[in-house]
């Protein structure tokens, strides 16, 4: 290639030993900068103990549990009392379980939650930083095509097209959700994508011959991901509350299948409000916990990706 | 036949408004410049912040789009598209001005300057880290900077690594943008000092792009004055430093401090004269728009943006 940089001045033991105390110096990486600071925010690491532990004993649990047998209407235990060995947390006006209600139903709307928010955040991210990388017209016509999304009045029209279709289930309501939860992701995405772009970096990139896709995806979303990482696990919280919100509504998941909202929409009778408090009470108190420890969660995240917020450094 | 020819480039910024949001204006950023670079040769490009020096380099590199005008890369015109291009980008590389934000934060240095290697060479992975080993060993870093990041850096460690990843393809022509201006005087001497012995270990030419005079006579052959998008005067560096005949380029040199106590009061004298015949004749070396007039050759190397009746002044007194 070139005789004045002989590649034989190296030889092959160099290189590894060279390339070993290289590693040593090697500065620590993502997960184990993350782990420390879990270490430090000791709410934090108790909020990932219980977000883990919920999810996989509602995934678990929930495989043992007959769905459409625990749906089966039965008069004789209407309202049973909680705290029994039959009913751990009471009947409903139906006699079906509470607990078992629960389990699946968190199943139900966690997978949901989770579907929901991978849809649309890689959509959205993918969507902003094409937009804002690309400038010009590709923007113009990107931008316009969010702004149409932005005036369709949501609830409405998923309203309409939940009741239109006609073969409705976890994956399809999942899928109609994710058509209109793209755009806060994609304009928060496009700005910051906006200032990235116009970086020595980039510049310096293109100037080396590197593709569009690549450097959109490789140089610029790494400098972002703070962003991602924070948005993500906040739209999950709030993804949590929209299947539950459409199923309070009796829009959400069809009849017989538990969720959240379903079991916190019996909270619309006064009856329950005031006498048979187990009916909802227990749905409300699960979503209020996974909501504050996600976004504990995504707070270690987001200090993890920028140094100058770090706690754990020590 | 020159490396680069670089022939009446324009880069002019379109300024929009009114009701239908019209082109009302151009901002014209380069206008008709035109120099070449001979092969191994560093051509210096000077002038004040603002006159279209960097836009110059980058629309080189094609970072910017030119308006008009052609660049002709060892004879071919580099707007012909395809496998001719790819050549063009490989062997035309760029050194920034600021170290930090031309280098990816979330990079390690190795995938920094392997990135070139990526896209030219396709080598494979052990080749590879060994060449990066080579370059960082080229300018004076270990094998030890491989796995950090770039803040782990000082500024002129930042700029070396950013000098390795130019040279990482063996260019023919680098366009160094005020590679130094951001650092302080004893590692700017070590920066330079770096980018020399490349230059004399590979061959490489270079567009050095710089508003510092002193560092400027350090580093090139050749020179061109710009000012306010077009070439005031272009020359070798006696023409340039020892005979300077355009009042802008006399104003630039006069600016270059004398570290003589002495001759303090003289040299400010000096100064002072050239500043007031830079005011009171600036209407002679400028057009109505206040640009720069065309070039005028004054000798085979040396040309200048005269007024005729000063050339033939000045020819009448060569004649003589």
């Amino acid at each position: 290639m070139d005789s004045k940089l002989d590649t034989s001045k190296i030889s092959e033991e160099d290189l590894a030993r060279l390339t070993k105390e290289a590693e040593q110096e090697k500065t620590p990486s993502a997960l184990k900068v993350m782990w420390k600071e879990f270490r430090a925010d000791k709410p934090a690491l108790v909020a990932l103990v219980i977000i883990l532990a919920f999810f996989i004993f509602v995934f678990v649990a929930s495989l043992f549990i007959n769905v459409p047998h625990a749906m089966e209407t039965n008069i004789m235990s209407y309202y049973a009392q909680p705290f029994t060995s039959d009913f751990w947390l009471g009947a409903d006006s139906a006699g079906r379980s509470i607990a078992k209600q629960l389990i699946v139903g968190s199943r139900n709307s966690i997978g949901i939650a989770i579907g929901l928010t991978v849809i649309s955040s890689t959509f959205g991210i993918a969507w902003g930083m094409i937009s804002g990388y690309f400038g010009g017209m590709a923007d113009l016509v990107m931008q316009r095509v969010y702004d149409f999304m932005m005036i369709i009045p949501m609830l409405m029209t998923i309203i309409v097209i939940v009741t239109v279709i006609p073969q409705y289930n976890a994956i399809t309501l999942t899928l109609i959700l994710s058509c209109f939860y793209w755009m806060g992701t994609s304009r928060l995405i496009r700005s910051r994508t906006l200032a990235e772009t116009h970086k020595d970096y980039v510049s310096a990139s293109r100037a080396f011959g590197t593709s569009n896709l690549k450097i959109i995806f490789r140089e610029i979303m790494p400098n972002i991901s703070s962003l991602i990482i924070v948005d993500t696990t906040l739209s999950f919280a709030e993804n949590m509350g929209v299947e539950t919100g459409l199923s309070y509504l009796g829009f959400g998941l069809p009849m017989g299948t538990p969720s959240l909202g379903t079991l916190i929409a019996n909270a619309n009778d006064p009856e329950n409000i005031t006498n048979y408090w187990w009916t909802w009470l227990p749905a409300a108190l699960e979503i209020i916990i996974l909501c504050l420890s996600i976004s504990y969660v995504g707070q270690v995240a987001r200090r993890t990706l920028n140094a100058a917020q770090r706690r754990g450094d020590d | 036949m020159s490396l680069i020819e670089v022939k009446d480039l324009k880069v002019h910024y379109p300024v929009r408004g009114g009701f239908w949001n019209r082109i009302i204006d151009n901002v014209k950023a380069v206008d008709g410049v035109s120099f070449s670079i001979e092969a191994g040769s560093t051509f210096g490009l000077v002038g004040e912040s603002g006159s279209g020096k960097t836009t110059t380099g980058k629309s080189i590199l094609g970072l910017e789009k030119m308006t008009a005008g052609t660049i002709l890369y060892e004879g071919q015109d580099i707007k012909a598209s395809g496998t001719a291009r790819t050549e063009y980008n490989r062997n035309v590389q760029m050194i920034f001005q600021d170290s930090l934000s031309s280098l990816n934060p979330r990079k390690r240095i190795e995938s920094i300057i392997a990135e070139p290697l990526r896209n030219f060479e396709h080598l494979d992975k052990e080749q590879e880290k060994l060449r990066v080993i080579q370059l960082l060993d080229i300018v004076g870093l270990g094998a030890d900077a491989l796995y950090k990041y770039p803040y782990q850096f000082s500024g002129g460690q930042r700029q070396r690594i950013g000098v390795a990843r130019a040279v990482a393809t063996n260019p023919k022509l680098i366009i160094a943008d005020e590679p130094v201006s951001a650092l302080d005087l004893s590692v700017q001497a070590q920066v330079l000092n770096f980018m020399k012995k490349v230059q004399r270990e590979l061959g490489v030419s270079y567009l050095f792009i710089s508003h510092d005079l002193g560092v400027v006579r350090h580093m090139c052959t050749n020179i061109a004055i710009m000012h306010r998008g077009r070439l005031v005067e272009i020359g070798t560096r006696d023409d340039i430093y020892n005979h300077p005949l355009h009042i802008y380029t006399k104003r630039l040199l006069a600016a270059i401090p004398e570290t003589n106590v002495d001759g303090r009061a003289e040299h400010r004298k000096q100064r002072l004269a050239i500043e007031k015949e830079y005011e009171e004749e600036q209407a002679k070396y400028y057009d109505k728009d206040g640009f720069a007039l065309p070039l005028q050759a004054v000798s085979a190397t040396h040309a200048v943006a005269l007024p005729d009746d000063l050339l033939h002044e000045l020819k009448a007194k060569g004649k003589a």
